[in-house]
């Protein structure tokens, strides 16, 4: 009786309702410990939210519905720790998550629509630079790096915003083979970032600005060019602002040798590897870690909370589930009718790939930790924003390639009234 | 457009490496390093823990119970209290080897054997039925290879109010026997930070006259002729811009030798003249091939790394080098490892301290295996050096450690120290013999010449071994 | 519930969350190559999927697809690889600019004639142009139903014509070569200028109806296939002609 079912099952809808049951079964345990009727009121409307958030919105407009199911996974998953973190995380990454579905959506319908960026290129291209460097001029300083502008009691990041708007300027000036003036304007974005102290996100622009530089001209000459001149860059700051460097420094030495100040500069660090261990393969277990131990569990360091509540070999999943988000971009770029149109969509899946890469690089001692959010994951509202930004901006390529398929099939076959 | 597909294809592949190399190094600094960071003083995560679960005992290879929890003293928070041997003189032995309950000594078994000893090793079955009789649940035995009571006969053959450390391995299984380190503390009662370091393993000597050892393996390997070379001991050997001239303890000339005779005599005019002969680079790959400048990543031991000195070589420190001064910093256990190899053909075994662990209802969890830890030198160079050690203890400096029928070889130390008015007294020695595979190193702070001080305390130890058994 | 009730509950569940999570892997991965390969499919069905028409090498008649946007030169990476005396690795680009044509824009300092006419910066080609590549000539053809102006040469043709090799079949066309030859098989006088014949608008080419499908081939459902993807008659969105 199942069975004949499960063979009418479509792999997309036994995918949605196997996240559904995941979460439902996490929400219920959680609610088994919490005793809260919250939580068993979140086991029934967060799998509808993702039965809604990927089949739902199908209807709406052509999605991905693939894409959309392990966006939801992650999305969902952040809630679910947040939540069992403290409840009010949970509750207010749900309404960033909303605000998220809304952004994506409306990326999506401006690349599904707007053919190119020609003209809006430069206009796009300096209000960038201006946001970039408004926290040089109105910021908020939090978290000693962070760069945070505040408007009328609403504070948010401005680089996740101009994340989107790069994109857009370096596929649009890379697709006509523009590759000098578009290195130039990432260089400069970088600089910017860099004299903000925002190294992770500056190491995430600079990584996506490699890979765009590559795709579109095949030379490694350029990448070599561009490490070169970031090394350079590098080398001239700390000959030139002595002070700022060192303090930069100070987290590469508590990356070398975090033992050597345990309660200091290497406590997150510390706190994080051990609780990954603590975890074990399996983990210790939902709602039974110890994970507000670690400093800025909530947005940093929330990939070890998940290890140490879920285990290594689930750890390794999410990561795998990043690597299909990736391959996926991949393929929609691959499909592409044109440059700008592919570059676009591999500059997401990059810029997806080096921000994962970075974050979990710190924490788990590959590479400097910087104050990075883990996409879909880490609580934070414009880092939600700009990652399902991205999201739909795959997505409106991905509904171009249908509807340029689509276009090209009648055009075959009739000869007839072309678009 | 097929050139940016063909891009496109190749950007993929690099992105998905990428992130399969973060997969990668996670795991791999996981499996390496997972236990240290676990047992680490900054694991928070176990307080809780240890509440709800009754720790394992720890033993000693005989079965002497060194450490367990005694219900019939409840602590403040009614759970049973930790208590170590009711001797105090073998408590105290043992305790750096051991650890204790507060946490004072650094990667003591208890700190680091927290795993098993707080039953994380027990599997979903035994946690239920431990539920489901409502009992609480109790942690794997720790059995170690160590023996309490050669531990505490030791402690008390060193010279009152002496600091220092001694180390017995098995050679041929890399069994440590014994490891302590002075001066000892009461784990039930107060701990000075001196008290707490553990001398044998986490505590840097520079090696003196033991590290010859290193520089005659070097040269035999190295240079072919070197054994039957004649050299010259005038008493002085000018190095560099004569500030600091070799010369030998108590101002000796030996006149014409040969390296054996040189190694018997521990004459440091030859070994600085041989070490500046083999040139830095070649003395470096050898003390490199026996251990030094290596992370020491011993499954159940955590030993401090031995560094050779890389900057600053100028010929006077290449000389000096060579006679085992210099900025060479060596744990005891490492020269322990060193005598070993000798006496092991050439391969240097793994030091382990815990033999197994067995689960609280009688059942074997883990074994530890002997393992090689590398290959210090050739087989026949260790047979050379082999007796060349021997020719030390029966006509050379380390004749305080003989014993009459018993193959004892060694090689004794005096490190020079500019903080201490006499000698760091080393000896590093091993008995000759498939039924006794047993090697020793010593060494006594601020105490003089390593071969009256240290190899009698040597010889009093093998005695000791061998009328009980060993 | 009791602590350590719920821990035991949460260590049992941690199995179930991981195969659950395994599981999501699994069907995630099977679907994106069951896409792949539905996309791989699809692309087979359509061979001219992404492309605009074809351009045709004069000299050895081989036929090479024509993009949306790429490179014409000897290099491996080039979308339309021409190796022949004179072509440089990367020789021009080329991109479809609707409403006005492909737009060709020779790579810096190489030599590219547009029917004849020596380019600096950028010309435009349309259906039946000619491009000259330092020696190689090239004719770009496109598809009906694309957006471009009407072509400057008129092309009419026979189906089987696409076949024939290497003649240019864009200088004269066909019916109008079998009607000199029947002319002079009934032995009417040949000093007769050839009349250039100038289409009037929706008027059928001889043979062809008025939408161009030549009359003597229906559209069919198994001879779809066998069409060559361009039809003889323009669609013109502008009327404009020369």
């Amino acid at each position: 009786m199942s069975k004949k079912k499960k063979r009418h099952l479509s792999p997309g809808r036994a995918l949605v309702g196997t996240v559904m049951l995941f979460y439902f079964l996490a929400f219920m345990l959680l609610g088994l410990q919490k005793m809260e009727w919250q939580c068993f009121v979140l086991a029934a409307v967060v799998p509808v939210l993702i039965l809604f958030g990927s089949v739902g919105i199908t209807k709406l407009y052509p999605a991905d519905t693939l894409l959309l199911s392990l966006v939801n996974f992650l999305c969902a998953l952040g809630v679910l720790v947040l939540y069992r973190l403290k409840p009010e995380y949970g509750m207010s990454q749900a309404v960033n998550y909303g605000v998220g579905v809304a952004a994506m959506i409306g990326c999506t319908l401006l690349i599904r629509y707007m053919p190119h960026f020609r003209l809006l290129n430069m206009p796009m291209m300096l209000a960038g630079l201006a946001l970039l460097a408004a926290p040089l001029v109105m910021g908020v300083e939090k978290n000693d790096a962070r760069s945070w502008i505040a408007i009328g009691g609403f504070s948010f990041q401005p680089s996740e915003v101009v994340k989107v708007l790069m994109l857009i300027c370096l596929s649009t000036l890379l697709a006509r083979r523009k590759v000098i003036p578009a290195m130039g304007f990432a260089a400069v974005c970088v600089l910017i970032l860099a004299v903000q102290n925002d190294f992770g996100t500056a190491l995430v622009y600079f990584g996506t600005a490699m890979v765009l530089g590559y795709a579109a001209t095949g030379s490694l000459l350029l990448v070599g060019a561009g490490v070169g001149g970031a090394a350079a860059a590098v080398l001239a700051g700390s000959l030139i602002m002595p002070e700022r460097f060192s303090r930069a420094m100070s987290r590469v030495d508590a990356w070398l040798d975090p033992w050597a100040d345990p309660q200091g500069k290497g406590y997150q660090l510390i706190q994080g590897l051990v609780a990954m261990v603590n975890g074990g393969p399996f983990g210790v277990g939902l709602g039974v870690g110890n994970g507000t131990v670690i400093p800025q569990h909530q947005n940093d360091s929330i990939f070890m909370v998940i290890v140490n509540e879920f285990g290594m070999i689930f750890g390794l999943m999410i990561l795998a589930v990043y690597v299909l988000i990736i391959l996926r971009g991949m393929m929609i770029a691959r499909n592409s009718r044109t440059r700008f149109h592919a570059l676009l969509a591999s500059g997401c899946a990059a810029m997806l790939a080096v921000q994962t890469f970075v974050i979990i690089g710190g924490n788990i001692k590959l590479i400097p930790m910087t104050g990075l959010p883990l996409p879909f994951i880490s609580l934070g509202g414009t880092a939600m924003v700009s990652c399902m930004c991205i999201i739909g901006i795959m997505q409106g390529v991905s509904a171009r390639n249908a509807a340029d398929l689509r276009e090209d099939r009648e055009l075959a076959l009739q000869g007839g009234d072309g678009l | 457009m097929k050139q940016l597909r063909n891009n496109l294809r190749r950007v993929g592949v690099f992105l998905c490496i990428m992130l399969a190399v973060l997969a990668a190094y996670g795991a791999y600094s996981v499996i390496v390093n997972g236990n240290r960071w676990f047992s680490s003083a900054s694991n928070t995560f176990m307080s809780r823990k240890k509440k709800e679960v009754i720790p394992g005992q720890i033993l000693d290879r005989n079965g002497m119970v060194l450490a367990f929890n005694d219900a019939s003293r409840p602590d403040q928070d009614g759970m049973p209290k930790r208590v170590y041997h009711p001797n105090p003189a073998v408590r105290m032995a043992m305790v750096h080897a051991v650890g204790d309950d507060k946490n004072r000594v650094d990667k003591g078994v208890e700190s680091f054997m927290t795993a098993s000893l707080y039953g994380f090793d027990m599997s979903m079955a035994e946690r239920l039925s431990c539920f489901m009789q409502g009992k609480k649940r109790v942690g794997d035995d720790v059995h170690l290879t160590l023996d309490a009571a050669l531990s505490a006969y030791a402690t008390s053959l060193f010279p009152a109010d002496k600091k220092g450390a001694l180390v017995v391995m098995n050679y041929k299984t890399g069994e440590v026997l014994t490891e302590i380190s002075l001066p000892q503390f009461d784990p039930e009662g107060f701990a000075s930070e001196t008290a707490a370091q553990n001398r044998a393993v986490r505590v840097m000597y520079a090696p003196g006259s033991t590290f010859k050892i290193i520089t005659t393996a070097s040269a035999l390997e190295n240079d072919e002729g070197v054994a039957e070379r004649a050299y010259q001991c005038t008493g002085v050997l000018q190095v560099g811009d004569g500030t600091r001239n070799v010369t030998d303890a108590g101002n000796a000339v030996h006149g014409q030798l040969t390296l054996q005779r040189a190694f018997q005599v521990s004459c440091n005019n030859t070994f600085a003249r041989v070490a500046l002969n083999l040139g830095d680079e070649k003395l470096k790959k050898t003390a490199e091939r026996f251990g030094f400048n290596d992370n020491f990543l011993f499954r159940t031991l955590v030993v401090e790394n031995s560094s050779y000195p890389s900057e600053n070589r100028t010929e006077t420190e290449i000389a000096w080098t060579g006679v085992g001064q210099s900025e060479l910093l060596v744990t005891p256990m490492h020269m322990c490892l060193v005598a070993s190899a000798v006496a092991n053909e050439g391969v240097m075994m793994e030091p382990y301290a815990v033999a197994r662990t067995v689960a609280h209802n009688g059942d074997t969890r883990s074994v530890t295996q002997p393992r090689v830890y590398r290959r210090a030198m050739e087989t026949d160079t260790a047979a050379r050096l082999k007796e060349y050690m021997r020719l030390v203890v029966t006509g050379g400096t380390g004749t305080a450690a003989n014993i009459p029928g018993v193959r004892v070889c060694g090689k004794t130390g005096s490190a020079q120290l500019d903080t201490q008015e006499n000698t760091n007294a080393w000896f590093v020695g091993f008995m000759d013999d498939p039924a006794h595979p047993y090697a020793i190193a010593i060494v006594v702070e601020d105490a003089g010449g390593g071969g009256s001080v240290a190899a009698p305390i040597a010889r009093q130890v093998f005695e000791w071994m061998l009328q009980n058994g060993y | 519930m009791a602590p350590e009730a719920y821990e035991l509950l949460s260590m049992l569940m941690r199995y179930v969350f991981i195969a659950l999570g395994g599981l999501i892997l699994l069907r995630a991965g099977r679907q994106m190559l069951k896409d792949a390969r539905a996309q791989k499919k699809e692309l087979k069905k359509l061979p001219d999927a992404g492309r605009i028409g074809e351009v045709v090498d004069l000299e050895t008649g081989k036929h090479y697809p024509l993009p949306r946007e790429g490179m014409i030169g000897s290099s491996k990476t080039c979308d339309i690889r021409l190796r022949r005396r004179g072509v440089k690795r990367r020789h021009v680009l080329f991109e479809f600019a609707e409403g006005k044509g492909v737009r060709i824009k020779p790579c810096f300092g190489r030599k590219v004639w547009v029917e004849g006419v020596p380019i600096k910066a950028t010309a435009y080609a349309l259906h039946g142009t000619k491009v000259t590549l330092s020696h190689a000539n090239i004719r770009i053809r496109l598809f009906a139903g694309l957006n471009v102006p009407h072509p400057a040469a008129f092309a009419a043709q026979m189906p089987d014509a696409a076949e024939e090799m290497p003649r240019d079949v864009f200088e004269m066309p066909r019916p109008f070569e079998q009607m000199m030859l029947q002319r002079e098989m009934d032995g009417q006088p040949q000093d007769e200028q050839p009349q250039a014949f100038i289409p009037q608008e929706g008027a059928a080419w001889p043979g062809f109806d008025a939408r161009g499908i030549p009359l003597s081939q229906e559209l069919t459902e198994e001879n779809d296939e066998a069409m060559p993807y361009f039809s003889p008659v323009q669609r013109n969105r502008r009327s404009d002609r020369r």
